[in-house]
């Protein structure tokens, strides 16, 4: 080959090798910056850089949205549905992870310039007085181009020659792409906000298991900040604000919720020196320091607050129903910043008693002669009952505790749930009788399958006969009785089954995801068809069988409406006002037929 | 004269051999590296000559005759 | 600047393509203008430091070469009178010294100044702690780029001048050119004026088979470096970071991968600084003939940074042995000691100079005394003992040419020099001597395993790569070495041939050079937030 020939080929080879590259990159499109057309799988390109992806995401879809939440990851946990319900608007969660003041500053005058929006809502975090422009990777969490104004053409070089192996990762994960998130699709494409379904059906409620699960909290790390960027936090924030005002754009400052540790490593002095600036620029709601800073079941780690507590805000904010503490949330004003400042940062930490309560629960099935695991006497169930009563308790329904957790609405002193598994036809002819002389109320988890049924479905074997549409509502009609799910038909009996027997919600060797998710979607909707639609509607109350649960039906169960759901791991529950997860999966204790009163009490006081 | 004092070096450089004016003194390595080294100070002391490195070359040092020339033209510029 | 950024590549195009459009006669600006473009582009304040060495270097040679001149006519006329000539020449000797020493204590003094003045405080403070004396003030310039490349370059001319070797550069551009030349000035290899600067005056234009052979050279050399040279940097990092959680095998691994680090980082920079310079149509020294087939520890100082050590043995060792007074110092010794060691000690003494300046040359630390003595200790004792040695061989009737002898040579040199490296690459001495006891007193081999090889920081991939790379590497000088030309062979090869190789370089260069690092797996990208 001569000389010049073999030039030729070099130089082709080496445009072959980077169109190469340049085309995987387009087609796969990591991070989403060419719109992703091809795969269209944003959660992913959010994930790795969350920045350039989401304008570029905004590009196609800004007609879906009018108004925008802007700042740090914490801006993750306002609840874009609530927001909108509030609102009446259609928020896209612009927040970008780690994002410091100049993006948010970016970004905003990126959103007011191209997007006209109808609201701001912008989510000052105290992190945001310490970075200002700080280095960051030009990949993973670089502005887009057209948010900094730097050189497109070489914002649009760099993604094209971007490392392939990002590429190959998404090839790779798309494989490994689940109906939950995990570390590489970790938001929630519609809403921009993170995916954070499977944290928010996590079990929460006693704090030494909380801070076991969450250690960071006992050891949280020892840093010292200043308030370096004061000054300039507060120029940008100037700066949006009087564009908004120019542009008729309704804007919404907020100054995010701490944890408390984390906002003490902050100069108290000129951390107020800052937030009085900040009300001279303009009105903002405080959220930073309140009793909700000193409990860390509100946070997800020391630096973020969770989703419920954005819901605490957004209703502090806009006059909802759902729970917000005293002293949580306050609009800053120049006239009244001086008082109100003067107060601040001097809460001390709070009496949990006011916003937690105990509640043990109690599971019964068959109330028969005999006694078994399954099976109470009439007598031994009314002996129960008036003995929980002699020592003070009062039995409520399970939606009262969450009428405490979501409104704040109050509890007896001492409460306790009887609940009753399985819907007995003894359920009504023994039971009911009982409860109405003592006036206590209980829950009854229904299975679908055998309501109003003494056979066994299908194959016809006898069972214990179990209570009718009938009995249902005059048990409804008594006032004392509500009911929950426990399946249409996921909690089977092997022995008369034919075929294998789903006894629970487990999931079974080789069972795919997907099909393991339309199997539970299904009965949940047959539970609604055949017993929801005669019983007065989901009453959002789930009993797993066997007390088996997994993730993925919690995360199914929180998307069909369950908020309170229980299991058969014995022990007191400690819910949590203003935490919707201290309804999952909580504790029962099983009563055993032969228990005595004693048995029972010292059961539930656990002594 | 010159090559008398030469060959003198030499051989008290490297006893035991026989060297001639026109004996091959690289080639047939009865000199090496040291003894080169040696024997470009044990010359410049004798004839009071300057030799630089410039001129430590094979060619220079392949026979005494040649180191004799060598000699001369240093002396002589 | 790195030869590895887009910025290099433009520079590089734009200065090929002036110099193919340029008359003959004034390419050699389109160079110069390159060389200070380059330079610049490290730092512009930089450019004093360059330009009072070209300039130094430059008057001091107008000085001696017009002295030389002079000399040259007295020393004839006193010829034509029949008279001495040798008084002449030593006093016009002297006054060329004088010239020369200047120019070079001028510009040795800044480079050591700048590297070595630091250094010298801290072990000062040391000693002076010890006393419980004062603190002395530390300070750190910035090193100009490739300082002691221009230097050593620049004091050659001075010193050939010196030696009458060839007329001083009348013009100070084209001579400022020899000192910046911007292919070799940031990593060499020392070039020497006599052979530069004539080509500079007559470069071709362009050529494609000179262009061809520059980017395949280049392309090689940037595969070394980038490919096998980043990898085994990662093992040498880590088991120089803290040896104390390895075995001796382990060591011994990890200081051998720093050798194959050092040599492909080092002679794959040399390849692309001589391919690149081979397209512009100059050809620079070589600088590496493959250093791990030596077949003696002094065979390998020819092979290793081969221009170094030509100008250590030109200008110091030489400078030294043929000067007046070692002459005097080696005959007492040789009268008094007598022998092959009365012969051999005073070229010794002087073998240590040079290695410990060599040692110096990579910065200053007493680590660089060590690997001195190391290498001279070693060099020394083989010329002591090469008779007895031949004479057992001979006993022992193993043919010169055997082949087992040969592979016994080869691992013996390669042990020693790997040996030496724990010197150079050690943070200091009392580390560098630690982990040598710990690599013989604990090899650990019990407790090795595929696994041991794999906590060095390189995974199985990573690993395989470097080991495919080094073992491309080794099998191209094993054919070099049996005095074939691999690049003549692979022109030779059916088009398809070259173009996979091409194709397969060229990906290796991309996928497993450029895009190695960089990459941040998205468990981390989202970790902490």
């Amino acid at each position: 080959m001569s000389a010049k020939k073999w030039l030729i080929a070099f130089f082709g080879c080496v445009l072959f090798v980077l169109l190469l590259i340049a085309g995987l990159n387009f087609f796969v499109d990591p991070f989403g910056v060419f719109g992703d057309r091809f795969m269209q799988w944003y959660s992913f390109d959010f994930t790795n850089n969350p920045r350039a992806a989401k304008t570029a995401y905004l590009d196609i879809n800004s007609e879906q949205y009018d108004s925008y939440l802007i700042g740090c990851s914490s801006t993750s946990s306002f609840p874009i549905d609530s927001l909108n319900e509030y609102t009446g608007a259609n928020f896209f969660n612009l927040f970008s992870y780690g994002a410091d003041t100049y993006d948010m500053y970016a970004t905003a005058m990126y959103v007011l310039d191209n997007y006209n929006p109808k609201n701001i809502l912008l989510n000052l975090s105290i992190m945001n007085t310490y970075y200002y422009d700080y280095e960051s990777d030009p990949l993973t969490d670089s502005l887009h181009a057209k948010v900094d104004g730097s050189s497109l053409l070489s914002f649009y070089l760099r993604f094209l020659f971007a490392n392939p192996q990002y590429a190959f990762a998404k090839l790779s994960d798309l494989r490994e792409d689940t109906y939950l998130p995990q570390t590489f699709d970790v938001f929630n494409e519609e809403s921009g906000a993170y995916d954070k379904s499977v944290r928010d059906v996590e079990s929460i409620g006693n704090m030494d298991e909380y801070l076991s699960a969450y250690p960071v909290f006992t050891d949280y790390p020892k840093a010292g900040y200043a308030l370096k960027e004061a000054d300039r936090c507060l120029e940008a924030v100037r700066e949006i604000v009087e564009r908004c005002e120019r542009d008729g754009v309704t804007l919404t400052v907020v100054f995010s919720p701490l944890y408390y540790e984390h906002a003490e490593y902050f100069d108290a002095d000129a951390t107020r020196d800052f937030l009085a600036r900040l009300a001279d620029i303009t009105g903002f709601w405080d959220f930073s320091y309140s009793s909700v800073s000193f409990d860390s079941r509100y946070f997800y780690d020391a630096t973020h607050f969770r989703n419920s507590v954005g819901e605490m805000a957004l209703s502090r904010i806009y006059g909802g129903e759902f729970y917000v503490p005293d002293d949580f949330g306050f609009y800053v004003t120049a006239e009244n910043a001086e008082e109100y400042l003067s107060g601040y940062r001097t809460a001390e930490t709070p009496d949990t008693g006011e916003y937690t309560a105990e509640v043990p629960i109690l599971t019964y099935h068959h109330i028969a002669e005999g006694a078994s695991s399954t099976v109470t006497s009439p007598e031994a169930f009314e002996s129960h009952l008036s003995a929980l009563i002699d020592a003070g308790y009062t039995p409520v329904f399970l939606s009262e505790l969450r009428n405490y957790v979501l409104y704040g609405d109050p509890l007896p002193e001492k409460p306790v749930v009887i609940t009753f598994d399985d819907g007995y036809l003894s359920n009504y002819e023994q039971a009911l009788p009982i409860l109405e002389k003592y006036g206590a109320k209980a829950t009854i988890f229904v299975i679908g399958v055998s309501f109003g049924s003494d056979t066994y479905k299908d194959t016809g074997n006898a069972i214990t006969p179990h209570f009718g549409l009938d009995e249902a509502q005059a048990m409804l009609s008594s006032g004392l009785i509500e009911f929950g799910s426990h399946t249409y038909d996921l909690h089977q009996w092997p022995p008369f089954e034919e075929g294998d027997a789903r006894e629970n919600l487990a999931l079974r060797d080789g069972e795919s995801e997907s099909d393991y998710i339309s199997m539970l979607r299904n009965d949940l909707e047959q539970f609604d068809s055949e017993i929801w639609s005669v019983l007065g509607g989901n009453s959002g109350i789930f009993s797993y069988p066997y007390g088996e649960v997994t993730t993925e039906a919690a995360v199914v169960l929180s998307e069909s409406g369950y908020d309170v759901t229980v299991s058969t791991q014995p022990g007191v529950n400690t819910i949590v006002r203003g935490l919707p997860q201290s309804l999952l999966s909580l504790n029962r204790f099983t009563v055993d037929g032969s228990m005595t009163d004693a048995d029972i009490l010292s059961l539930i006081e656990g002594n | 004269m010159n090559m008398d004092k030469i060959l003198e070096i030499i051989r008290e450089l490297v006893p035991g051999t026989d060297v001639a004016a026109d004996t091959l003194l690289i080639e047939d390595e009865i000199i090496d590296s040291f003894d080169l080294v040696a024997l470009v100070g044990e010359l410049s002391d004798a004839f009071d000559v300057q030799i630089g490195v410039e001129s430590v070359t094979p060619e220079n040092f392949e026979t005494p005759s040649a180191i004799a020339s060598l000699i001369e033209r240093l002396r002589e510029g | 600047m790195s030869f590895v950024s887009l910025r290099f590549l433009a520079l590089l195009a734009a200065s090929l393509a002036l110099c193919f459009l340029l008359p003959k006669k004034v390419r050699w600006i389109a160079l110069l203008a390159a060389s200070v473009i380059f330079y610049a582009m490290a730092g512009a304040e930089l450019l004093v430091y360059l330009a009072s060495a070209t300039l130094s270097t430059f008057l001091a040679g107008l000085v001696i070469d017009r002295l030389n001149r002079r000399r040259a006519a007295a020393a004839a006329d006193a010829k034509a009178k029949g008279l001495q000539v040798t008084e002449i020449n030593t006093a016009f000797t002297r006054k060329k010294r004088a010239a020369a020493a200047a120019a070079l204590l001028l510009n040795f003094g800044i480079l050591a100044a700048l590297k070595y003045l630091d250094p010298f405080l801290g072990a000062v403070e040391y000693v002076s702690r010890i006393f419980g004396g004062v603190d002395i003030p530390r300070f750190t310039l910035a090193l100009p780029l490739g300082i002691s490349f221009y230097t050593f370059q620049s004091a050659s001319y001075v010193i050939d001048l010196l030696r009458e070797k060839y007329p001083a550069s009348r013009n100070i551009l084209k001579y400022a050119l020899f000192v910046s030349y911007f292919p070799q000035i940031t990593q060499g290899p020392i070039g020497r004026y006599d052979r530069l600067s004539p080509q500079f005056e007559n470069l071709p234009g362009f050529n494609a088979d000179a262009l061809r052979n520059g980017i395949q050279l280049a392309v090689w050399g940037l595969f070394k470096k980038i490919v096998i040279a980043d990898r085994a940097a990662v093992i040498a990092d880590n088991v120089f970071a803290g040896y104390d959680g390895y075995g001796g095998v382990i060591i011994l691994f990890g200081v051998f991968v720093y050798g194959i680090q050092l040599y492909c980082d080092f002679s794959g920079g040399i390849d692309m600084a001589r391919g690149i310079s081979e397209m512009f149509g100059v050809e620079l020294a070589e600088n590496f003939r493959r250093p791990y087939l030596a077949t003696s520890l002094a065979d390998y100082w020819r092979r290793w940074h081969i221009t170094l050590g030509e100008w250590m043995r030109e200008y110091v060792f030489y400078s030294i042995t043929f000067s007046r007074r070692f002459g005097r110092f080696s005959k007492k010794l040789r009268t008094n000691l007598g022998g092959r060691a009365g012969k051999v000690l005073p070229t010794a003494l002087v073998t240590f100079v040079v290695f410990f300046l060599i040692g110096l040359w990579h910065g200053g630390s007493s680590k660089y005394i060590a690997f001195g003595l190391w290498n001279g200790v070693i060099i020394t004792f083989s010329q002591l003992m090469a008779a007895p040695y031949a004479a057992v061989r001979a006993r022992l009737k193993i043919s010169d040419s055997s082949k087992l002898l040969y592979a016994f040579r080869l691992l013996r040199t390669l042990l020693l020099v790997t040996l030496g490296r724990y010197f150079t690459r050690a943070d200091n001495l009392s580390l560098a001597l630690g982990m040598l006891s710990q690599t013989f007193a604990h090899p650990g081999v019990s407790a090795l395993s595929a696994s041991s090889f794999l906590s060095l920081g390189l995974g199985g991939w990573d690993m395989g790569v470097l080991a495919l790379g080094s073992a491309v590497v080794t099998i191209a000088g094993v054919y070099e070495e049996r005095n074939h030309d691999l690049r003549a062979a692979i022109c030779r090869a059916r088009p398809v041939l070259q173009i996979a190789i091409m194709l397969a370089i060229i990906l290796a260069v991309v996928f497993l050079g450029f895009y190695r690092s960089g990459y941040i797996p998205s468990e981390f990208i989202y970790k902490a937030f």
